[in-house]
Order: structure tokens, then sequence, then C-alpha cells
């Protein structure tokens, strides 16, 4: 079921429920990897802009790749179809959209990326 | 013969570091004890090393090197007896027709469900049950 907060209705790009009955709901375990993720994830995000200006297909393909499994830990949909166009990309090497759709990635992993630290925050706050 | 310790041990080879964390902490949370690695060359020489009692195994290391392990391992007379979960991003049929032929022991699309996995792993770890009834699984993921 979607989550929606005042004032935006932000839809939630990754699935909570999922993601804690994976983790048997050990909130400390979902803290250490939301820190991984947010520790790991920007530099793949670079790598995938380096490799997408050098029309680099390996890669790309390596970071999207890594990119969207680190991704699918959290069920987070949209990052993962965003990665996976890239991954496409690369293994065809068409270029042609390739700055477009790493645009599309960027914008749904800052998302992701800030509904993590959303729940970063209120883990903290409740302990 | 395989001589085990009370606990047993599980070698994790994935280069996703999110999904190590959390298949390490719930392993050791039923009781096994873990050794996680991040690339093929580290898994092969810590499975030689030390033998684990089972392998969870991401078959998608860069460069197809999770291929490469597996190969290796069932390959070896001292490691060929470890049972070995593979782990995969898709359910390529022709991906699991070709770990089969190697020799895995399961087939789980990532993320796995870990109750699945830990049930997996009982089976294939109870003393005197070397098979799974029904042979090689594949399990696909929850339902996102």
């Amino acid at each position: 079921m979607p989550v929606h907060t005042s004032p935006l209705h932000k839809v939630e790009v990754f699935n909570k429920a999922l993601l804690l009955r994976q983790l048997g709901n050990d909130r400390e375990l979902l803290r250490d990897i939301v820190n991984l993720f947010l520790e790991s994830a920007p530099p793949l995000l670079s790598d995938i802009k380096k490799a997408v200006a050098r029309v680099d297909s390996p890669s790309l393909f390596e970071a999207a790749h890594a990119l969207r499994g680190s991704a699918r830990n959290f069920y987070a949909h949209t990052v993962e179809q965003a990665a996976l166009a890239l991954e496409v990309m690369a293994q065809k090497g068409h270029f042609l959209d390739a700055e477009n759709a790493y645009r599309t990635l960027e914008v749904a992993l800052d998302e992701l990326c800030c509904q993590l630290r959303e729940e970063l925050s209120r883990g903290d706050s409740a302990e | 013969m395989i001589l085990r310790s009370d606990v047993m041990t599980i070698l994790i080879a994935d280069d996703d570091r999110v999904l190590c964390q959390v298949l390490s902490v719930r392993l050791r949370k039923a009781g096994y004890n873990v050794v996680t690695v991040y690339d093929a060359m580290q898994a092969i020489i810590m499975a030689f090393r030390r033998p684990p009692d089972a392998v969870v195994l991401d078959i998608n290391m860069p460069g197809g090197t999770g291929l490469q392990v597996l190969r290796q391992l069932k390959n070896s007379f001292k490691t060929s007896g470890i049972p070995i979960i593979v782990l995969s991003g898709s359910v390529d049929p022709g991906a699991v027709e070709t770990v089969t032929s190697l020799g895995a022991d399961e087939f789980l699309t990532k993320p796995p469900d870990i109750e699945r996995l830990e049930a997996l792993l009982k089976a294939r770890l109870s003393i005197g049950n070397t098979e799974v009834p029904g042979g090689l699984a594949v399990q696909h993921s929850a339902k996102k």
C-alpha cells in the first residue's frame, strides 16, 4: 500500500513492508543496509555518468548492474527499471538515449535516497 | 568423511554488499557461522582453505566469475560435496540449465526469500540428508 505523507502525498519508492519482512523486522539491520546503500550508490551513479559520457559499454553495464542489484534489495522498482534500461543500452551499444536514461535514473535514485534518509531519521527519533 | 563442528559454516560470495549484510545477519541469527566474500577469487580461496558446510553463490558477479567458482568447487574432490545455492538476478532458463549442468544444488532469484533460503540450507545440511526431494529448486523472489 502506498504511504502518503502530507503535504506532497509522496508515493513510497521502495517496498518497506517487503523489506522489513526480508530483514526479519530487524531495525538495526535496516539502518546498516540503508547506510551501506547511501554510501555505495552515489559512486556507482558517478561511474554510470562517466561511462555514458565516454560511451564505454563495459563500464556502463558493470555500474548499472551493480546499482540495480543494490536497489533490488529495497524492492525499489523505479530505480531498478531505470538502471536496467541503461544495462540494456550498454549491452546493445546503443547510447543514443543514454543521457536521458541517466537523468531518469538520477531522479529516481535521488528520490529513493531521500526516502531512505527519512526512514533513518524516523528510526533515530523513535529510539 | 566430512567432519562437522557443532556450528555449521556458510560461505556467502556476492559482490552486492547490501545483500551480503542482510544474509549474513539473518543466517547468524539462524545459528550459522557466516563467512562473506565479495569476489570470485576470495570465494575459491576461502572454500579451499577451510571448506564450508554450504555456499551461497551469486552467479552474476562481474565477468561471469560466479560460474567459474561453481565449476571449480564442483570439480574439486575437496569441495564437490558442498551444497551450493546459486543466486541470480534473472530466471533466464539458459542460466538455470547452465548452473544445473555445473552441479548447483538450488537456484534462487534475487532478492532471495530468506525463510526459503534457511529452509533449503536446513534440508541440505541435515545429517544424513544429501538430497532435497524434487532436486534442484527454482524459487522466484517475492512479488513486488
